[in-house]
């Protein structure tokens, strides 16, 4: 077999060991996208985290993970509902209103203990269900501001 | 010898190809993406069909047991399911862009919903096995906190 033959060989074998990695990442890829029947972007999967889009290619559902955290944002127009572990390990759930006000806020603070609270229009707690560190759980309720 | 040319030059061919079609390419299009598990059963899918899109994820017994998509209509929404396939969990956006997570019993019965209404008041509701609210927790309109309960 002649010097160049056994060349493009290698770059064959070369080129092939490539195509057999297990993930399509592995390849080269950046970005997988997810199209319509009419060619329409619907959905991307990237390293750093998952966008959904509706059918007017607004975003409807973007998930990712960085810095430690991860979250997951289901908006329409605006944020409706947000699920994040923070950086400090603090899990949240906030499902918000018109302008993007939180109305509910479930969390677990880095104490451990776990708190809900349901928030007026203009952001101000007025009830809340929790359990304190020392292992008691209390409701509040706010009447007039106290 | 002239066999073996051919033979490379087909192979050259291919890998030319492919390479065009995928290595070194930022972005990669499909209708579909499918994920098999070393065995050749679907571990995941990632598909766009009837306007909906969706990633599923299946356990070893093949169900589905995550769901995240947005419906045709533009809502998204997660779902998780139990070993029985029934789901058991929900957190979507309502068709009036009401935010809502949904826990279900074993029966497929919603027995707690937390979510903001269309008119933006904020309520916790537990069901009983029957699917009547007993329990609620809110704030109203005028921005009053309410507890209530309910018998039978």
């Amino acid at each position: 077999m002649s010097t160049d033959t056994s060349q493009r060989l290698d770059a064959l074998e070369a080129a092939f060991a490539a195509l057999s990695k297990d993930s399509l990442f592995d390849i080269g890829a950046m970005l997988l996208e997810v199209v319509d029947d009419n060619g329409t972007s619907r959905a991307q999967l990237s390293g750093t985290g998952l966008l959904l889009f509706d059918e007017d290619g607004k975003p409807a559902l973007i998930a990712g993970a960085n810095n430690g955290a991860a979250h997951m944002t289901l908006s329409n127009d605006e944020p409706r509902l947000v699920i994040e572990s923070s950086v400090n390990d603090c899990p949240r759930i906030q499902l918000m209103g018109a302008r993007g006000i939180p109305r509910l806020d479930a969390a677990v603070d880095p104490r451990g203990s776990p708190s809900l609270g349901v928030l007026d229009a203009s952001g101000r707690g007025q009830a809340a269900l929790l359990v304190n560190p020392r292992g008691d759980g209390r409701i509040f309720i706010n009447e007039g501001g106290k | 010898m002239s066999n073996e040319l051919e033979r490379l030059e087909r192979l050259e061919h291919l890998a030319e190809a492919l390479k065009d079609g995928f290595l070194g390419t930022d972005v990669i299009k499909a209708k579909s993406f499918v994920l098999t598990r070393p065995d050749g059963r679907v571990g995941a899918e990632f598909s766009c069909e009837e306007g909906q899109v969706t990633l599923q994820q299946r356990d070893e017994q093949g169900t589905t047991r995550l769901a995240l998509g947005v419906s045709s209509s533009g809502m998204p929404q997660i779902l998780l399911t139990d070993t029985e396939g029934n789901v058991r969990l929900s957190v979507q956006l309502g068709p009036k862009n009401t935010p809502a997570i949904q826990l279900m019993d074993r029966q497929g019965q919603m027995r707690l919903n937390i979510m903001v209404a269309a008119d933006d008041t904020p309520a916790i509701t537990l069901f009983d096995s029957g699917g009547a609210p007993r329990a609620m927790f809110m704030v109203d309109e005028q921005g009053k906190p309410v507890i209530s309960s309910r018998d039978a």
